[in-house]
């Protein structure tokens, strides 16, 4: 655009091109557009704070500690071993069955047993060897109740 | 047999260094940095004040491109809505904003450009070349218009952005996505396109 004429005809073509106005509306439907993006942006961020929340919670009940039962007592208790017979070796299989064991019974394989009723019984996990054999015994219930009441 | 490049120029009558191809060190305005960081923020008039300030650059580049008042009032509309749901796609390290919002409605009309070829007859996709009445004026710029609307669309863009919104060449590379170099070509081939079409007019009118 260096000639003289060409350069005058440039700005007076720049000059009227920069007289013409946008169109009527033109700034507020842009507004509007930004009022409405904004406007959605609450309820955007509620929602994401409501999943946030949802998905926290979720969270925190499958991750909380669960738990663990209750240990019964009878099991802090150690097995007695039933005097006279053999040691369990480490590798020995063995089986525990609970069972209401006679008083009479467990005064007979050497125990010292201060029952008052020696009709009594008591319940008790017994531990057997691989040969069938009991080998220990571990009192569940302290209670020694009469033979006959069962 | 072959002539040297400023024999070649002097031939073309285009001077070595055109007068509107200007090096302009690129200005980072602090300006729309604080109002492009409100208006991110949500601040409505920040987002109206740049707006205000970059609203008629948006559009008379549009008009010039699509050569209808209506349309580059929808580009220019296009455009502050995209700049509404895209707040964080402009960097200040990359260029200015006028620059980027220029790159946005190249994108907008090229769009555009694909969707109405796909329904305009072959023959009216030339609409461009008709002056708006509201630009009509006098004959040498009426000329000037018609023979910028006929420019393939790289030369257009670049005699648009350099020559009539006396952007620098920085500016205008950062608007259509190339290098400073290419700009320089296009104007310079441009220039020889529009000096071909605008003597051939005063050839016939002879």
């Amino acid at each position: 655009m260096n000639d003289p004429q060409m350069e005058a005809a440039r700005r007076h073509l720049a000059a009227r091109v920069a007289a013409v106005t946008p169109p009527d509306g033109l700034e507020a439907a842009v507004m509007a557009e930004f009022d409405r993006a904004h406007r959605r942006r609450p309820t955007r961020i509620l929602a994401m704070c409501a999943a946030l929340a949802a998905s926290l919670l979720v969270g925190a009940i499958l991750l909380r500690p669960t738990p663990k039962p209750a240990a019964p007592s009878v099991e802090s208790q150690a097995f007695y071993t039933i005097p006279y017979t053999a040691p369990l070796e480490p590798y020995e299989r063995v089986m525990v069955v609970q069972e209401q064991v006679p008083v009479t019974e467990l005064i007979a394989a050497g125990f010292h047993f201060p029952a008052t009723d020696p009709t009594g019984t008591m319940r008790a996990d017994v531990m057997v060897s691989q040969d069938g054999r009991p080998r220990a015994i571990r009192p569940v219930a302290f209670d020694v109740s009469d033979r006959s009441s069962q | 047999m072959w002539r040297t490049l400023p024999a070649f120029l002097k031939e073309l009558e285009v001077p070595e260094v055109p007068a509107a191809i200007r090096v302009i060190e690129p200005v980072k305005d602090s300006s729309d940095r604080e109002l492009v960081d409100r208006f991110r923020n949500g601040d409505r008039d920040a987002f109206s004040a740049i707006y205000q300030t970059h609203h008629a650059t948006v559009f008379r580049f549009a008009l010039y491109m699509t050569g209808d008042r209506e349309r580059a009032g929808e580009v220019t509309q296009e455009v502050f809505v995209w700049l509404v749901h895209h707040p964080a796609a402009f960097d200040p390290e990359r260029g200015d904003l006028p620059a980027f919002l220029g790159g946005v409605a190249r994108q907008m009309l090229r769009r555009r450009r694909r969707e109405d070829q796909r329904w305009l007859p072959l023959n009216e996709t030339a609409a461009g070349a008709a002056i708006p009445a509201e630009i009509a004026g006098s004959e040498d710029a009426d000329e000037l218009w018609k023979a910028i609307a006929t420019l393939p669309e790289r030369y257009r863009e670049a005699v648009i952005l350099c020559d009539m919104e006396e952007m620098s060449n920085e500016q205008a590379a950062s608007v259509l996505g190339c290098a400073v170099g290419t700009i320089w070509s296009r104007l310079h081939r441009a220039h020889e396109l529009l000096q071909r079409k605008l003597q051939s007019k005063v050839r016939c009118s002879i």
